[in-house]
This record gives structure tokens, C-alpha cells and sequence, in this order.
């Protein structure tokens, strides 16, 4: 990894699983974020992210594959048990292979400027079958404001990040 | 009780907070909502088909040529 990138904090999920995985007070001394996730939920696997708390002002486009099909789709942001918000990725599923996790490195630039906040991801699944997901997601939270925090959720109703699920937030500067 | 994890940057320091009642309603309130939007989605989808299809059907298309045609 590039020596610009520099890890700002990382959060490994306990026993029991969390609803929602959230980074505050994220300092604005740098060009441009990265999230790592390794992740699994108890459920779909759709990973959601939420700026500054904000349930509105989000769109998307998605391109994704199964293993044997393709998709894309483009929305005014995603309505899932969180509300609003950036479809994220997708992490591991309860139906997944027992013990294996999602990956999905999440880009957020120009993360403390004063125009529309912009964000991509790739992320895919684990699965010792034909299915398995794979996606790509761009979107933008039309909002001026500086993101001092990122939030992630799981996209089911009552969804969890089961145990051992982790994310690591990045500051990178651009020397 | 659910919980979610707050990580403060500024400290490093990871809480894990259970959701309040309002949270937690919210929540729900949400999901319902996402029911609701998805059916009326799969809804639309669903007459915006028959209505090709009775299209296809005037025109004396198979729903593999129709399909062709459109693809």
C-alpha cells in the first residue's frame, strides 16, 4: 500500500454481530478516503453507507454479476431497512460458504470539499458455488457538507455484521 | 437488544451502543417502507411487461421474437 495511505481506524465486529458499523469525527487533513471491508452479514450480504447520518440526497448506478448472469441498475439511492443511502457493496451471506467473508474497498475523494460528495466501490463475494456475487457501484450524495462520518450497514430488515466482520477507514494525501 | 459499533477517529475508541427505541422504530419504519417501494417496483415492472407482451401479441410476435426485437 502506498505510504500515503495512512489507517485511521479499524474496527473488528464481536460476538453477537452489530446493525451497523459507524466511523465519527473523522479528521479532515487528508485528500481522500478508502474503507476496507471484510465482511459477512446474517443475511443478503448488501452492504449499505450512510454520510453524516443523512437518509437523503443519494444515487447510484450498479454493475453486478452472479457467477452466470449480469445486472445493472441505476436508483435514487437505496431503500433498505437503513433508509436511504449508497448501496455500499456486497459482503458475505448467510448463504455463502460457513466462515467466509465479503471483501469491498469502498473511494471516497475530495472528501472535505464544498461540491457534491462522489463514491465507488468493488467488493465480491466468497462462495464455493457458481454463485457468487461481484459488484461495482458509483454514486453521489448531492450535499455540500464535509463528510466527518461514514456509517455502514447491512441492508436487510433487523441485519447484522456477524462476528469477526471487520473495516478499516484510510486517509490518503495526495504527497 | 441490537447494537451498533462507533468508532470515534478523533480517539480511537470503539463503543458498541445499543439502538434506542427510536432507532429501533425508525428502523422498522424504514424497512417497511423499502417493502412497500420494492412491491410497487415489481408491480410496474410486472404490468409494463403484459403490456409489451399484449403489444407483441397485437403484432402476432412470439415473446422470443418480441425479445429479439428489443434486445
Amino acid at each position: 500500500m502506498a505510504t500515503t495511505y495512512k489507517a485511521i481506524a479499524t474496527v473488528t465486529v464481536g460476538s453477537g454481530g452489530v446493525t451497523s458499523i459507524s466511523f465519527s469525527n473523522i479528521p479532515q487533513t487528508y485528500t481522500d478516503l478508502v474503507i476496507l471491508v471484510s465482511g459477512r452479514t446474517d443475511g443478503s450480504g448488501n452492504m449499505c453507507m450512510q454520510i453524516n447520518g443523512s437518509t437523503t440526497s443519494y444515487s447510484q448506478i450498479r454493475l453486478g454479476g452472479t457467477g452466470s448472469s449480469v445486472y445493472t441498475n441505476t436508483s435514487t439511492g437505496q431503500s433498505g431497512a437503513s433508509g436511504n443511502s449508497f448501496l455500499a457493496g456486497i459482503s458475505g451471506a448467510s448463504s455463502n460458504t460457513a466462515n467466509t467473508f465479503g471483501n469491498a474497498q469502498i473511494y471516497i475523494p475530495n472528501y472535505t470539499g464544498d461540491r457534491y460528495k462522489v463514491g465507488s466501490s468493488e467488493s465480491n463475494q466468497e462462495n464455493n458455488a457458481t454463485t457468487a456475487y461481484m459488484e461495482l457501484f458509483a454514486g453521489v450524495w448531492s450535499n455540500t457538507s464535509p463528510v466527518t462520518s461514514i456509517t455502514l450497514l447491512t441492508y436487510d430488515t433487523g441485519g447484522k455484521f456477524v462476528q469477526y466482520s471487520t473495516a478499516t477507514l484510510y486517509g490518503i494525501k495526495n504527497t | 437488544m441490537p447494537t451498533k459499533l462507533v468508532v470515534d477517529c478523533s480517539t480511537g475508541v470503539t463503543t458498541e451502543v445499543e439502538l434506542t427505541a427510536e432507532e429501533i422504530a425508525q428502523m422498522e419504519a424504514d424497512a417497511e417502507a423499502a417493502a412497500q417501494a420494492k412491491a410497487e417496483e415489481e408491480a410496474a415492472a410486472a404490468a409494463k411487461q403484459a403490456e409489451k407482451e399484449a403489444i407483441a401479441a397485437r403484432l402476432g410476435l412470439s415473446a422470443e421474437e418480441l425479445s429479439t426485437l428489443l434486445s
